[in-house]
């Protein structure tokens, strides 16, 4: 995969930050504050050192975008992003899509949520202590200025304030069994939107997650990429089975699993499914990934769950605290891709994170 | 406790020893600071909890049946009628299980984890029945199983009178209770031997019901040529494994199919048996369970519970946890006796998830609370009573006193937990079979029957690699080495100056005890003198061994007795309102199908083959305990994955139940029923449902494999036709 360097971050530093995120905003995770430790000097050896590099920590985070109270991540060079739909559905009224199913087939459909922006962190800069923000301000960019360790650094972030709505499902399988805090979990927690440019353009864009059909590997190492792409670090984490209801936990459930949930509760409440469904959903792959956990908390919700090789294999959604340990339940890019070609009626959609992810790994 | 096949692995105690040298299940221990009076607990307080009136459970007696209770709870009009057509479909299968008759041809179904040695039992060379089924197309293909027998229980007389009229002038209660059982032990043979006049298929048990205040004479039809008929791969009789053992929700086809047939080989007649429920049951139905539960600890004192609760299942528990920690680091080793070493960490493992499960039960304080209230309500109904108080007005006094006793002594008997027997060092082990067999030797001990015997299980103990092995004595020298003290002179004697490592290393690695072949050898020339270097360490230690052993029994006798007396008294008080402890003789128990609240949300009462095809998938790469079989694989467009598979109900099941009927008011069959819930385990004390479930095979999903999966139209066609 091929990456441009916007701006060239040669410095090493650790960092915290603070976001103060309006309650009426927030998605189902609670954080008050994200507290994030980034080491990004390489003299400063860590666990993941040994296997990620500078340029992976740098297009992981030009890939991840931030959006009120949430992560996203880019999945396609034009622009296309994906993060939880709970996230989308938490935000103000105004800016809320509707509960049920929106697809846009071509991008003319695709509904621009007012009032929503999101943002990039584009560069990091140490600012010498004889130093003054000299910097000028450029539209659609700003700057912060954060002390920390005794240096202050400098923020350069990108805003886009264009981002509009391309798909995101009904409530219903969103919510599906209304699980709140539990895995083993049933749950289409999705939501894929496209940024635009200042000329109304899909943003044109080299650094983006490769999308990838496959389910995580027993004990896989993983990164969940929130913000900044801040927590690869402290954020390494494993997808692993682990001891439940007197037997184990699995490693991730199935589109089976769902469709078991849905008769065995007798297709009503909160288990109901949207008309046509269970007409639709058995010409997916029914042995698809549909949910699996992490060991330790998400980065944030929404935040991408991506290999070594920068392939997003889902999406963090949730927390889940079996016997008192807690796990982030991530819905995954494998069930998203069948149901995308299935149910959800967005072939094109499928096409495009197909074609783009094997764009990624041909320029790679 | 637990179902069947599914119980929480009763650690196989190899019986090393007969009478009186060893009891059968080795005691905890305990610590003089442990040593303190039982407590109720503090946090809970005994006047806080509502007293069910099923907290002893709901395992009524076909002699006394709950007429009363099914009309007012489901709104059932059962009449004797009723109970006859329950009571008759039902059998007893084998020495430890359930089962019914399903079709007027005798056809038998049980559970596949019931049927498994059968199973074993009649495969062919190169066939292996077990792992790839079995289906019988004609009647001339099914199998029958050597010593296969299943009971159906025709008639029941009260012989109270007569047993108890027979110890009425025996002084003592010991005697009294000896006396008593070797009456209905006569009467017994008496019966069987004037019914077999009349019926040689006949048998009479005398069942013992409230700990010896009632006798009931019970006539069973033993049919003694039972045939396989059909049984699924083990992948789906036992789909899961022993990680979903105890688990719901569940996707297990738990099930097998037999014939019985008469003396004259033809198929049985029988009328009396359930039908086939084409639609099943749904969620707030009455459902029945009609089986054989074993035995329960619903109904002792407080201070037992807490002795179980402090010490000997405290004790069990942290002695497998230990052994499962060391036994983790050789999991998956591919060496001679990896296999053993498997067994053997599935056997713990299994233990541990259902005496944890019980432990659980027993640290809760609500548990504890419930039957301290309970014991408190007897106290004072007794005391309402002269004569009930001048003769039991210090039975739970002297309960407590024993529960004091037992604590005592405990520590003696703490390291000896699981001591001789298959989860453990086998080294070990044969050396304890070693000690024995030549000590009966020296002692002159004639009976070669017994002594041919103790040979045959010596010899049968697989072998288990040797760096486990030794881990696994050091492991037991350790918790010697903590129960006895540092300076124990026995401990003392028995390293000489060596640390625990090296003794265990020493031994290991010139011992003859590595393999059974080793054994045998060292056996014939005579173990006790062959200067192994395990000699000194069993002649050390056996004799201690032995000595709390019959410590520990003499505990027990004098506690078999006081509960005995316990139950009397509650008798006593309360008559037949309270059905009487399962006794592995018939019962009848009544619930509803009902999900329940479990992981944060709700447990639905129905999983489907969908769920199936979800584990199958969703566990693939990490276990091979959800695999298929290659025809699972790709199932027919007529087979409808949303048929139910396995269901929750909330009837009181123990071990013995696994193969009971699930029967719908009408008694029609709806489900066949296999294991209980994790949450289940604690109803060993307790009976509960707010969380705890029975699981059940629901009928649909056996037939819908049958007709769809297994082609058995022959056994479809024989269940679902109506006579």
């Amino acid at each position: 995969m091929k990456y441009r360097s916007i701006l060239f971050c040669g410095i090493s530093l650790i960092f915290g930050v603070h976001f103060a995120l309006a309650t009426q905003m927030r998605p189902r995770i609670e954080q008050d504050t994200v507290r994030i430790h980034h080491t990004i000097d390489h003299e400063v050896p860590t666990p993941s050192d040994q296997i990620l590099d500078r340029d992976w920590i740098e297009n992981a985070r030009l890939g991840t975008l931030e959006i009120p109270g949430c992560a996203a991540a880019l999945v396609s060079a034009d622009g296309l992003a994906v993060t939880s739909a709970s996230c989308l559905r938490s935000l103000e009224m105004w800016i809320r899509p509707s509960d049920s199913v929106f697809v846009a087939s071509v991008p003319s459909h695709e509904l621009q949520l007012f009032g929503l922006s999101a943002r990039q962190l584009v560069e990091i800069q140490k600012l010498d202590s004889t130093d003054q923000d000299s910097s000028t301000a450029i539209v659609g960019m700003h700057s912060e200025i954060i002390q920390l360790n005794g240096h202050s650094w400098k923020y350069i972030w990108r805003t886009y304030d264009d981002v509009r709505l391309v798909l995101i499902p009904s409530v219903e399988v969103v919510n599906f069994g209304d699980e709140v805090g539990v895995y083993p979990r049933h749950s289409l927690d999705f939501a894929l939107f496209r940024v635009y440019d200042q000329d109304e353009q899909p943003l044109d864009t080299e650094s983006y997650f490769a999308w990838s059909d496959r389910i995580p590997r027993d004990r896989e190492k993983l990164f969940s990429t929130a913000f900044l792409d801040s927590r690869p670090f402290t954020d390494l984490t494993r997808s692993e089975t682990y001891p439940f209801n007197g037997t184990i936990a699995p490693l991730y459930t199935t589109l089976y699993g769902m469709l078991d949930q849905y008769y065995s509760h007798g297709g009503t409440g909160a288990w109901d499914l949207p008309d046509g469904w269970i007409d639709r959903i058995k010409e997916a792959d029914l042995s698809s990934g549909l949910n699996f956990s992490l060991t330790g908390k998400c980065a944030q919700p929404g935040a991408a769950v991506v290999d070594i090789d920068m392939e997003i294999l889902g999406i963090a959604f949730d927390h889940a605290y079996p016997e008192g340990n807690v796990r982030c339940v991530v819905v995954s890019t494998s069930g998203i891709s069948s149901l995308l070609n299935s149910v959800l009626d967005a072939e094109a959609i499928a096409e495009e994170l197909a074609e783009q992810a094997r764009d990624g790994k041909d320029d790679l | 406790m637990v179902v069947g096949g599914c119980a929480p692995a009763a650690v196989e105690v190899v019986q090393v020893i007969n009478q009186p040298l060893v009891v059968e299940e080795p005691q905890p221990m305990l610590t003089v600071e442990d040593q303190q009076q039982p407590t109720v607990s503090s946090t809970v307080d005994r006047f806080d909890v509502d007293l069910d009136r099923f907290d002893g459970g709901k395992m009524w007696i076909f002699d006394s049946p709950p007429v009363e209770w099914l009309a007012e709870e489901y709104g059932i009009d059962a009449d004797s009628a009723w109970f006859a057509k329950a009571r008759l479909g039902a059998l007893r299968f084998g020495t430890g299980c359930s089962a019914s008759f399903v079709s007027g041809q005798g056809l038998i179904l049980t559970n596949h984890h019931c049927a498994r040695e059968s199973i074993t039992d009649v495969s062919r060379e190169g066939e292996d029945l077990l792992e790839n089924g079995f289906l019988a197309t004609t009647f001339m293909d099914e199998r029958r199983v050597p010593d296969l027998y299943v009971e159906q229980l025709l008639e029941i007389t009260d012989v109270t009178q007569r047993v108890h009229g027979a110890s009425r002038i025996v002084r003592g209660d010991n005697e009294r209770v000896r006396a008593r059982r070797n009456k209905a032990s006569e009467i017994a043979d008496q019966l069987t031997k004037t019914a077999m006049m009349r019926d040689s298929t006949l048998r009479v048990e005398v069942i013992e019901l409230y700990s010896g205040e009632r006798y009931a004479a019970y006539t069973y039809r033993r049919y003694k040529d039972v045939r396989l008929v059909m049984a699924p791969e083990k992948k789906l009789g036992y789909f899961g494994a022993e990680e979903d053992n105890f688990t719901f929700p569940r996707y297990t086809l738990d099930m097998a199919f037999f014939r019985a047939y008469d003396q004259e080989g033809n198929p049985v007649i029988s009328p009396d048996h359930y039908r086939w429920s084409a639609e099943g049951v749904g969620p707030g139905d009455a459902v029945f369970v009609v089986g054989n539960p074993g035995s329960t600890s619903r109904f002792g004192s407080v201070s037992q519970l807490t002795f179980e609760r402090d010490y000997k299942l405290a004790q069990e528990v942290e002695a497998l946890e230990r052994r499962a920690a060391l036994l983790r680091t050789f999991t998956g080793m591919n060496q001679p006796g990896a296999d053993a070493l498997d067994n053997m960490w599935f056997s713990i493992s299994n233990s541990l998830k259902g005496l944890s499960g019980q432990l659980k039960g027993l640290r809760n304080d609500t548990l504890i609370a419930r039957r301290s209230a309970a014991e408190f309500q007897i106290r004072e109904d007794l005391f309402q009573s002269d004569s009930l108080s001048m003769r039991y007005g210090t039975l739970f006094q002297e309960l407590d006193e024993l529960q004091r006793s037992k604590r005592a002594e405990a520590g003696r008997l703490a390291g000896f937990t699981f001591f001789g027997t298959t989860i453990g060092s086998r080294i070990m082990t044969r050396a304890l079979y070693g000690y024995y067999y030549g000590t009966l030797q020296r002692r002159g001990f004639v009976d070669q029957n017994v002594l041919d015997d103790i040979l045959e299980d010596a010899l049968a103990l697989d072998d288990l690699p040797v760096e486990p092995d030794q881990e696994m004595i050091r492991l037991r020298l350790e918790e010697l080495q903590e129960a006895l003290g540092m300076q124990d002179p026995t401990m003392r004697s028995l390293l000489g100056g060596l640390s625990i490592d090296s003794l265990a290393a020493s031994v290991v690695t010139a011992t003859a005890l590595k393999d059974s072949a080793g054994f045998a050898l060292l056996l014939e020339k005579g173990y006790l003198g062959s200067g192994d270097p395990t000699v000194p360490v069993i002649s050390a230690l056996a004799p201690l061994y032995f000595t709390a052993q019959q410590q520990a029994e003499s505990f027990q006798n004098r506690e078999d007795l006081l509960v005995a007396e316990l139950a009397a008294l509650r008798f006593a008080l309360y008559g037949t309102d309270v059905p009487p402890d399962a006794s592995f003789s018939l019962r009848l128990s009544d619930g509803r199908i009902q999900g329940y609240v479990y992981n944060g949300t709700h447990a639905p009462a129905f999983t489907t083959f969908y769920g199936l095809y979800d584990h199958f998938h969703a566990y693939r790469t990490t276990s091979a305990s959800w695999d298929l079989p290659e025809r699972w694989l790709d199932p027919p467009d007529t087979f409808d994955l949303s048929t139910p598979l396995n269901l929750v109900s909330t009837n009181d099941i123990v071990g013995g139940n696994s193969g009971s009927p699930l029967l719908n008011q009408d008694l029609e069959i709806v489900g066949l029923v296999f294991d209980g819930n994790i949450e289940s385990l604690p109803n060993v004390y307790v009976f509960s449902d707010h969380t705890a479930r029975a699981v059940s095979v629901d009928v649909r999903a056996i037939l819908a494999s049958l007709q769809y999966i297994y082609k058995a139209e022959r056994i479809v066609e024989e269940i679902t036709s109506v006579e």
